[in-house]
């Protein structure tokens, strides 16, 4: 294996690569969160997540994680993975993705630490994985390069502020505190087959948009995107409603006067492809934004026969990663930036009407 | 349905002393307990951790039990009640003094080892447990174990396969001092021993062993039992070994246990897992497959099916008797090793016998399975919400002359046929094309979770009650959602019902009737459970 650094290089890409091959699946909603699945049947299994090969991860310092992959396929680690753990240890996560080698270590000290007064190092071994809420991701990104594990404190403590949780630079306060409603995303939104990726919507407005390799990658890293991850953003979008619990009837509703089992059997397929139609509609809308990808590096392992450059991507209302094989795109986490989430429009569909 | 069982216990209604505060909190209570106890089996679920679920139960258990412990106590006899719910409610009886309640104390330790007894060995050694931690240890629970244990027939198998829980449970209910005492009593011979060494081995051991008393030869014309020397010295053997003592012990078991640390094939005799114990310390060149093929005659009936994957792969064969199994097990071993004609066959006696012990036949069921990814479960229980569903599917089905069974992606589906779940859940254009069909009652087996998408059924459900339709719907929920203390319901107009297995059906009728009335509900409990005999004169 062999990892190379090359000078600043950038590339344009658009949206439509990152998406290249996947069909928009049947839109989920519950609540103030929307999922478009991303469904493929491109599936590229020499990639693996940490979840799925059951990597060890430890620190070996402050803001030092390290992988282990115990696999014979390259890991893909997730752009802002990160743990939270039940030793005497303090918590950390990726500032960005990070890729290791089959059977490989690999120790990152660009990682940040995410809870501030705890001493100690994480213990070899496997645990859970999250990816950090989505409001902080984008900071984090931004210090991709520090090497300084207090660097996402103060952004934990305004998040945590945010959602009247105290404790300042303590990630875990914030995921005690809305457990229940993290543990219902989970719940609530499925794998469909086929899936690779997702369109996450918040209230109608894009939050997101992710990508696997396969199949079993998305798996295994879905109930980390949609609990921490974009779970945190529908949690903040039902404070900014006043804490109303969300409206679990759907968006678009079945009219009152239904004469017939025949008609409401109808109305309900319309509908449904009135929703499947504004699902492809949203995700054509992104086909051709732009995207800025900024060279990180490039690792290659021979056994498995990869070699993958990672990027930074951004746009007018994207920041995250790529992963990609030559021009093919293995891997993608394009979370929408804080400033396209706050101006995006109300786009709720006009009501249904015969 | 709810008068087919409150005809049965009318006269009864007027003798149980309920106080208003009791009538007017036992609904809620009960109708929250009996969603906990029908389901929970103490594992995580696809939603929620085995702390949350244990959480959920807690609660659950302690507002029944508040309320009127007698009618906690019958809950946890109603059939369906998992093994689980049932633990930990004879450790909560334990735990508390009785005072007072609707009945007489006799029905509470009647009710206790009947509830014990009906546990799984590991299931009741792990109450023994709880109990140790939590320091209980009065005399009800002691009597208990000992008598449990000590006057269990299967006590020598037990010995070889659960030593140390034996142990820990013995000691717990002797003390420390008592046991160290027995075990120096013990190594003598029965002739060896002072009368005051007898007393004790008389007092702590054979009085509790009547569960082994052999007739004498003699002493069967007039049918009446002794326990003879030779049953004693078995209970005692058996202690002796559970408690580190091997030397000199004669029963089969036990010395096979200690000759197969130097000689392999003694292990015939021995439970597969404790051979497989010993192999790993003292055979390290022999293999797994080699145990399973020296103890297969020893295997019990639960794990004939669990371990016909590693004997296939060890080409050893062992007999699998589908017949023994209950229907939601055959349906997670079939999709393990796939569907034979054999289990098929034992799927439809078994869903045919369920439904005629039902209260009710119809001309026309239809039964929508929601067979979304959610159903496969938690990995500590995969494919139990869906194996559940499909055996609910057989049973609901057979009770119908006619019946149409589909599922939430559209596929008709056969009785007794696998079901393999994947995506999301939209049950709405599902429970429309059943309702076309006209049937008498439609059934959806579902975990209650929608989101194609959320709420799409419940408003259907209101549009199908607008147009004039009044076909009954109702929901059973295979899997136990303790982030509400209860079922998850896909619609405000229709009452989820829980249900770990078919024949826990039941369950949800003796709800309804609770929260309709409650004398007659708690009346039908204590008829149900067979606790009648314990009511007061009216």
């Amino acid at each position: 294996m062999f990892r190379k650094r090359k000078k600043a290089a950038s590339t344009r890409i658009e949206v439509r690569e990152v998406l290249r091959g996947c069909e928009a699946g049947r839109l989920q909603s519950v609540g103030y969160m929307q999922v478009i699945p991303l469904v493929s049947d491109l599936n590229d299994d020499r990639f693996v997540s940490p979840v799925q090969c059951d990597a060890d991860v430890y620190t070996t310092s402050y803001g030092t994680l390290g992988f282990r992959n115990t696999s014979d396929s390259v890991m893909i680690v997730p752009c802002h993975a990160g743990y939270v753990v039940k030793q005497h240890a303090q918590d950390h996560a990726m500032a960005h993705a990070g890729v290791v080698a089959a059977a490989g270590d690999r120790r990152y000290d660009t990682a940040a630490c995410i809870q501030a007064s705890q001493g100690g190092f994480i213990q070899k071994g496997s645990y859970r994985m999250l990816i950090l809420p989505h409001a902080l991701r984008e900071q984090a990104l931004r210090k991709r390069s520090e090497k300084n594990y207090q660097k996402l404190w103060d952004d934990i403590s305004v998040f945590n502020q945010r959602f009247g949780v105290t404790g300042q630079g303590h990630l875990e306060y914030f995921l005690k505190a809305f457990k229940k409603e993290l543990d219902e995303f989970v719940a609530e939104f499925e794998c469909v087959p086929r899936q690779v990726g997702a369109i996450v919507l918040i209230d109608d407005r894009v939050v997101g948009i992710e990508r696997a390799p396969s199949h079993a990658y998305w798996q295994s890293i879905w109930p980390s995107l949609i609990r921490e991850c974009y779970g945190s953003l529908a949690i903040e979008a039902a404070k900014a409603n006043g804490d109303r619990p969300p409206d679990r009837s759907p968006r678009v509703q079945l009219p009152v006067e239904i004469a017939s089992l025949d008609e409401l059997e109808s109305l309900i397929a319309e509908i449904a492809s009135q929703e499947d139609e504004r699902a492809r509609s949203t995700v054509r809308e992104l086909l051709g934004e732009p995207l800025d990808l900024q060279y990180e590096e490039t690792v290659s392992d021979r056994r498995v026969g990869a070699e993958v450059t990672i990027d930074t991507a951004t746009s007018e209302h994207f920041t995250g990663q790529v992963i990609r094989e030559g021009d093919k795109i293995v891997y993608a986490s394009l979370p929408a930036t804080s400033a396209f989430v706050k101006s995006q429009e109300w786009t709720r569909a006009e009501p249904f009407a015969i | 349905m709810q008068n087919l069982i409150a005809t049965q216990v009318e006269g009864r209604k007027q003798t149980l002393g309920l106080t208003e505060t009791q009538r007017e909190l036992l609904p809620l209570a009960f109708g929250s307990f009996l969603d906990s106890v029908a389901t929970a089996t103490g594992r995580g679920t696809f939603y929620n951790s085995r702390e949350e679920q244990a959480a959920a139960v807690e609660a659950a258990h302690r507002d029944l039990f508040d309320i009127d412990r007698d009618v906690y106590t019958a809950a946890l006899m109603l059939p369906g009640v998992t093994d689980y719910s049932r633990q930990i409610g004879v450790w909560r009886l334990l735990q508390t003094t009785r005072d007072g309640g609707i009945l007489p104390a006799e029905f509470e330790a009647a009710a206790m080892t009947q509830l014990v007894r009906g546990l799984p060995t590991q299931r009741m050694l792990k109450l023994f447990g709880m109990l140790r931690r939590d320091r209980v240890n009065n005399a009800r629970t002691r009597r208990l174990i000992l008598s449990e244990i000590l006057g269990a027939d299967g006590l020598e198998f037990w010995a070889v396969k659960y030593r140390e829980k034996l142990r820990v449970a013995l000691t717990h209910a002797w003390g420390r001092r008592t046991t160290s005492i027995l075990r120096s009593v013990l190594a003598k011979s029965p002739d060896a021993r002072t009368e005051k060494e007898a007393q004790i081995v008389r007092q702590n051991v054979t009085r509790f062993a009547g569960g082994v008393s052999v007739p004498l030869a003699d002493a069967s014309k007039n049918a009446s039992w002794k326990h003879t020397p030779r049953s004693f010295d078995h209970v005692e053997q058996c202690v002796r070994f559970v408690l580190g003592d091997e030397e000199g012990v004669t029963l089969d078991r036990l010395a096979a246990y200690r000759d197969a640390k130097s000689d392999f094939d003694r292990g015939a005799v021995l439970p597969p897992e404790t051979m497989e114990g010993l192999r790993s310390r003292f055979h390290k060149d022999r293999t797994s497959a080699e145990v399973l093929a020296l103890t297969k005659s020893q295997l019990t009936t639960g794990q004939k099916i669990s371990v016909q994957r590693k004997a296939a792969q060890s080409g050893v064969e062992v007999e699998f008797d589908p017949t023994k199994y209950d229907a939601v097990r055959l349906y997670v071993y079939a999709f393990e090793m796939g569907m034979t004609d054999a289990i098929r066959q034992a799927l439809r006696n078994k869903a045919e016998a369920a439904a005629a012990r039902l209260p009710v036949q119809f001309e026309r069921v239809g039964v929508l399975i929601d067979a979304s990814q959610s159903m496969l479960g938690h990995d500590t229980q995969a494919r139990r919400p869906i194996a559940t569903a499909l055996a609910l599917r057989d049973v609901l089905s057979a009770t119908a002359d006619d019946a149409v069974a589909i599922t939430s992606d559209g596929r008709t589906t056969d009785s007794y046929e696998l079901v393999e779940p994947s995506g999301d859940t939209s049950l709405a254009a599902g429970l429309v094309r059943l309702l076309k069909s006209d049937p008498d009652v439609v059934f959806v087996l579902s975990d209650g979770y929608e989101n194609a998408p959320a709420g799409r059924f419940g408003e259907t459900v209101a549009a199908v009650r607008r147009i004039g339709i009044q076909t009954p719907i109702h929901q059973f929920t295979p899997v136990f959602a303790a982030e509400s203390q209860g079922v998850r319901t896909l619609s405000d107009s229709v009452v989820a019902m829980p249900v770990s297995k078919p024949e826990a059906i039941g369950l949800g009728l003796l709800k309804a009737l609770i929260e309709s009335d409650v004398d007659r509900g708690v009346a039908a409990l204590l008829g149900m459970t067979k606790v009648a005999g314990y009511l007061p004169a009216a």
